[in-house]
């Protein structure tokens, strides 16, 4: 059996190949990925390989130029950067083509079988968004700001209308 | 020389304490606090200082999650908890809203040349934190973004009438 650190670096690998079987296999049967940034909660192999899938087709360039892997045992972490230009549709988001440069950290746990349990991925969700041009700001608190000033801004033209 | 591990249990024993300069003993002299998703990226302990009173004075209650858990991977520790607190104070730019909140909040520091904390990077979803205190419509960056372009478009419309 492969070493943690082994079975995390096939699997980014296999997504910088966009080779969503081989990203598979390094995860359990009754793996989980998770994206809290844009509300993904996923279990098993079918969910993650559609996820996979729908986003290399929407960036198929992505790809990750910057890794690094920290062993903590019964858990591995990756760091690095993600770079991708979206030029298909991806979820509800239409195809901007432009490219998306994301910092960001994974923690693979080890699942019941020895291989990865599965992914939690930690990312600015709202930096990504921001870089293909769906978001004003890529900090929570100046979206605030944004919305506020648009409802404002439409209540205005509401109470006129 | 104290193990990474002990010095993150010092840091974080001080956060509980809400104890400002117990927090920053363990920290390096040029230390970084990094919090992406609100955009905060500090240098030195007299910025980090006059963050964690902010946030001390706004969520007097600050306290870690008893039940999270620590990875070490020797020169890196990682802390994954839940961060729950109320907010009974302005913070920044958000006025008191008397509300309570709930995030994951997954923690790294790495240790620094002179065997202190090189600092804290902290990852959690900004929007989910914002959502619970009723700043934000959703949790869900993709979301906030189907929100935006909404009132954008309402506004174009009735702007054109």
């Amino acid at each position: 059996m492969p070493s943690l650190v082994e079975l995390v670096k096939a699997h980014i690998e296999a997504e910088d190949r966009r080779d969503v079987q081989a990203t598979l296999d390094t995860f359990s049967d009754d793996c989980f990925y998770t994206m809290h940034a844009f509300g993904l909660d996923l279990r098993g192999k079918q969910q993650i390989g559609d996820h996979y899938r729908s986003a290399f087709e929407a960036m198929p360039n992505f790809h990750n130029p910057e890794s690094r892997i920290i062993d903590a045992g019964d858990d591995v972490f990756w760091m690095g950067r993600m770079e991708a230009v979206q030029t298909g549709p991806w979820g509800d988001l239409p195809p901007t083509g432009r490219k998306v440069v994301n910092f960001g950290l994974a923690h693979f746990p080890r699942g019941s079988d020895g291989r990865l349990a599965g992914e939690h991925t930690w990312f600015n969700g709202n930096d990504f968004l921001h870089q293909l041009g769906l978001l004003p700001s890529s900090n929570s608190m100046e979206l605030v700001k944004h919305i506020r000033a648009l409802e404002s801004k439409l209540a205005q033209l509401r109470a006129k209308a | 020389m104290t193990r990474t591990i002990d010095l993150v249990r010092m840091h974080l024993e001080a956060e509980d304490r809400r104890d400002v300069e117990g927090a920053l003993t363990s920290f390096s002299d040029d230390c970084f606090y990094k919090m992406d998703t609100f955009g905060i990226d500090l240098r030195g302990k007299p910025a980090i200082a006059d963050h964690y009173r902010g946030a001390f004075a706004a969520m007097p209650n600050f306290a870690n999650d008893k039940n999270g858990k620590m990875f070490d991977g020797g020169d890196d520790v990682f802390r994954l908890g839940h961060f729950q607190v109320t907010q009974s104070g302005p913070w920044k730019d958000l006025p008191a809203s008397g509300r309570e909140l709930k995030v994951w909040v997954l923690a790294h520091f790495p240790r620094a040349p002179d065997g202190q904390l090189a600092g804290e990077s902290v990852w959690f979803n900004g929007n989910d934190f914002l959502y619970q205190l009723g700043y934000l419509p959703s949790a869900n960056a993709m979301e906030l973004a189907s929100y935006i372009k909404k009132l954008e478009d309402e506004i174009a419309t009735l702007e054109s009438k």
